[in-house]
């Protein structure tokens, strides 16, 4: 009964974001521009020394890194932000669906329409115009596998950097810092396969790795086989931590709300 | 020499259709299909100084565009106009600082600064010397009583009170001219009051002329002397309101009857009685009888189920002036 | 009475600058106290653009961990590039970036009639109607990152050097602002300005990395439809002694001003095109 409800959720997120037809375009053009800049910067590094792997294994990566960033790109901070500063945020606590259920299946509409609008085009646009070589018939399977989980280790993040918007109410800046973090740590702006070893560790600690690098390499076919489990292994772990973190995180912010009288 | 004179000035709008999603905004960058509108057509308008003038007219007969085009906001399709010996769109900024704007809703004044602060900024553009300032503002304070939120921000200001604000700001610099767009809209008696007080004081002891564009006829009967009534573009009626002031008593007294067959009345100072569908429709002179006794001599002889006395709007006002032609003042 | 009435129209021209100046100084002044209630969130703001500063330094470190120089420039070297161009940038943003919104939040909501209606310059009115604090922070520390790679490369001032730098740090903001003004104006035939600017904002990011490493048509990009390569690369080659770019080091100080002045009159054109619609 109830899941027909959140499909109904699902199912009006995406018919909202299908009218958002230009933005799609323009974040497919931002992709593109991406591409090209770090083309030109990777070719420039390419000529002045050898890059480990290839100047056409980095492409592969930073289009691969397109696709999972444009497919998992959520807004939270506003949705959320939006309504507290509304004070409809209220309105979500008496609702049947609990807010992260709402949330969550809001954004899963947004992530259905990115990935059709802005994450498979950028793939057709790589193998088009930089010369990727797709993955094979499995291995595009484990990969939008992993993308799925990295979607949801997104989610819970941004999902428990909202709630600081109970405290500020500039949600717009924190989910600029949530991408700024998000965009260098886990492979999206540098290919972490080229670390020098010394910075792995910190790398290593941090969730972030999970969030892209982990399938973008299926998609490069950098892993391939139990190292493939080994990173599903590795989702799964920090979808673990983070729910308990996103769970403590609005525990907190209710009680903020409710002492505030919302 | 007239403070304002405007000569056979004519506004043509183009309408454009605006197109919709990327196509539309990407056409936009091309030609587009569009209609005329003559908003504005062959106005002769003249303004002494120290004159308070009315400026009347039903929705879209082209008040706006009027004053508009005497504040330099827009440029005329053709045609002469002169405020204080300048074109107000060609010498656009030295005309800003001899007049003062009202635009019925949208505020001169800054949204999130408190009102002191918009007041001392509109000090500094319009170079009012600070010995003066502080005289002006505390005598806009007597009458307006701005003191009561003088350091609140201007978002937090209620209707009546931004008004206030928006009148003081207006005259701050004591320009010559002042446009009042609808400046009592929406606000109650005790406040309209004050700002008609406000104007007569202005135009009275520092000769600032007014030109008063509202709907509300008890603006006009206090404040100004001359009408002039636009309708469609065209001046349809320039002159005094005294000629005027016996089509605004009139009233009108719509009435259910239980049996409104043998309604009959043979009062002095009826005008006309129509009976419609349903009800009694009574025009009577006020000045010659009021209301009251009209009311107790309906109902000494007939049963009234309901009855209601309309004012006439300006709508009805132009309408009549319209059918019954062009005076001369 | 009618001596205290304001004004008959004398009108000189530097009269006119100090007055525009000083109406500034007062915007300025209280915008920054009605920010200034809201601390935490000016605080915030602080913080974040700190952080995408840091974090854009630290990607470059990353890079430079494969490679000792790109096409020559070493990593203090483009340092300050990134330091120059994102001062010149967020030098203008401060001051100069409500016409981003110019359609949204100016014509639109008819507030340009509004304007009019004042004896003051027009431009002069959208600009000073907002100011982006949020760039403060990262004017400074672009600063900041500006001296501290001048130490690295053990740059040393000469007067030349100091001399370019100061016209060249003015006909750079001039170089954004006939930008922000070309791209901005259109939406008085549009209605809407954010779009254009996306364009821009794209593009910018590519200041940041050395003009020689880019194939030619984004080389002919930087140099005429988003030609920040004047408010970056070729000004900072001066400071480098890179001689061979020498010409475009000059044309840097030159152009701007004569662009900045196009940009002026095409604002002026699509202002005159510009009709309120009557209530």
């Amino acid at each position: 009964m109830s899941l027909r409800k959140y499909y109904a959720v699902a199912r009006n997120a995406y018919r909202q974001a299908t009218a958002y037809r230009l933005d799609a375009v323009t974040t497919l053009l931002s992709s593109v521009v991406f591409l090209e800049l770090y083309y030109a910067v990777w070719s420039a590094i390419d000529a002045s020394g050898t890059i480990e792997g290839g100047l056409g294994q980095v492409m592969t990566y930073l289009v691969a890194g397109q696709i999972v960033s444009n497919a998992a790109f959520l807004q939270t901070e506003q949705f959320i932000g939006y309504r507290v500063r509304k004070g409809t945020i209220v309105n979500e606590l008496k609702r049947p669906l609990s807010l992260i259920s709402h949330v969550y299946f809001h954004e899963l509409g947004w992530v259905v329409f990115n990935s059709l609008t802005k994450a498979l085009p950028v793939a057709v646009l790589g193998i088009i115009f930089f010369d990727i070589q797709p993955p094979g018939v499995f291995q595009s399977l484990y990969f939008l596998a992993s993308t799925f989980l990295a979607f949801n280790l997104v989610f819970l993040l941004a999902y428990t950097n909202s709630m600081l918007v109970f405290w500020t109410k500039v949600d717009w800046s924190l989910r600029m810092m949530r991408n700024t973090v998000t965009n260098l740590f886990s492979g999206v702006l540098f290919p972490l396969y080229l670390l020098p070893g010394s910075l792995e560790g910190i790398f290593n600690v941090l969730p972030f790795r999970a969030m892209a690098d982990a399938p973008i390499q299926i998609f490069t076919g950098q892993a391939t086989g139990n190292h493939i489990v080994e990173i599903f292994g590795l989702q799964l772990a920090w979808l673990v931590v983070l729910f308990v973190l996103a769970h403590f995180a609005w525990r907190k912010a209710k009680t903020k709300l409710t002492v505030q009288g919302g | 020499m007239s403070l304002i004179e405007a000569e056979n000035l004519n506004k043509t709008f183009r309408i454009y259709n605006q197109g919709e999603g990327i196509k539309g905004y990407l056409k936009s960058f091309l030609s587009r299909d569009y209609r005329e509108v003559n908003a504005v057509e062959d106005l002769n308008l003249e303004i002494d100084e120290g004159e308070i003038i009315g400026y009347i007219g039903s929705n879209g007969a082209g008040k706006s565009t009027t004053v508009k085009m005497l504040t330099g906001i827009l440029e005329p399709s053709s045609g002469r106009i002169e405020v204080d010996g300048r074109d107000p769109h060609s010498q656009r900024k030295k005309n800003a600082m001899n007049i003062g704007v009202v635009f019925g809703q949208k505020t001169q004044l800054w949204w999130d600064l408190p009102v002191k602060e918009s007041f001392r900024l509109l000090k500094e553009i319009y170079e009012v010397p600070d010995e003066d300032y502080e005289e002006r503002i505390d005598r806009f304070d007597e009458v307006l009583q701005l003191s009561d939120f003088w350091g609140q921000p201007v978002r937090k200001l209620s209707l009546g009170q931004k008004m206030r604000c928006e009148l003081a700001a207006s005259f701050l610099h004591y320009p010559k001219i002042v446009y009042l767009d609808e400046p009592t809209i929406g606000l109650d008696v005790a406040v309209k009051e004050r700002i008609r007080d406000f104007i007569h004081e202005m135009n009275r002891e520092e000769d600032i002329t007014v030109m008063l564009t509202t709907h509300d006829i008890d603006d006009i009967e206090d404040l100004c002397e001359r009408i002039v009534v636009l309708d469609e573009g065209r001046k349809i009626y320039d002159g005094e309101l005294n000629a005027l002031v016996n089509r605004f008593t009139s009233r009108q007294m719509i009435m259910d009857l239980r049996d409104q067959n043998g309604f009959s009345l043979d009062l002095e100072g009826v005008k006309d009685v129509e009976k419609e569908e349903g009800h009694v429709e009574v025009v009577f002179d006020r000045e010659v009888i009021s209301a009251s006794d009209l009311m107790r001599h309906v109902l000494d002889n007939y049963e009234v189920l309901d009855f209601q006395i309309k004012e006439p709007d300006i709508e009805s006002v132009v309408k009549k002036i319209y059918n019954e032609g062009l005076e001369e003042e | 009475m009618s001596d205290s009435r304001n004004y008959t129209g004398e009108d000189s021209m530097l009269g006119s600058v100090e007055k525009h100046w000083r109406v500034y100084k007062n915007f300025f002044a209280m915008y920054m106290k009605s920010r200034l209630i809201y601390k935490a969130d000016f605080v915030l703001g602080f913080i974040s653009q700190f952080v995408s500063l840091v974090f854009s330094v630290a990607f470059l470190s990353l890079l430079f961990t494969q490679v000792e120089s790109i096409q020559g420039w070493t990593f203090n070297e483009i340092l300050l590039l990134t330091g120059f161009s994102g001062l010149v940038l967020n030098l203008h943003h401060v001051f100069f970036f409500a016409l981003y919104r110019l359609g949204e939040d100016y014509i639109i909501p008819g507030k340009l009639d509004r304007y009019k209606v004042r004896p003051l310059n027009m431009l002069f009115q959208v600009y000073a109607r907002y100011i982006a604090d949020d760039n403060i922070s990262k004017l400074l520390a672009n600063i900041f990152i500006m001296i501290y790679a001048m130490n690295q490369i053990g740059l040393v001032l000469t007067l030349p050097k100091i001399l370019y730098g100061a016209v060249a740090i003015v006909t750079s903001v001039m170089v954004i602002g006939t930008i922000f003004i070309f791209f901005g104006t259109t939406a008085f035939w549009t209605a809407r300005s954010q779009a254009v600017f996306w364009l821009f904002f794209q593009i910018s990011n590519f200041r940041r990395y050395p003009y020689s490493i880019f194939s030619r048509p984004i080389k002919i990009l930087l140099v005429t439809l988003v030609p920040i390569a004047f408010s970056s690369f070729f000004p900072v080659t001066f400071f480098l002694d890179m001689s061979q770019w020498t010409t475009w080091q000059y044309a840097a100080l030159a152009a701007p001003p004569v662009t900045y002045f196009m940009a002026y009159k095409f604002w002026k054109y699509g202002l005159s095109k510009y009709t309120s619609t009557g209530s």
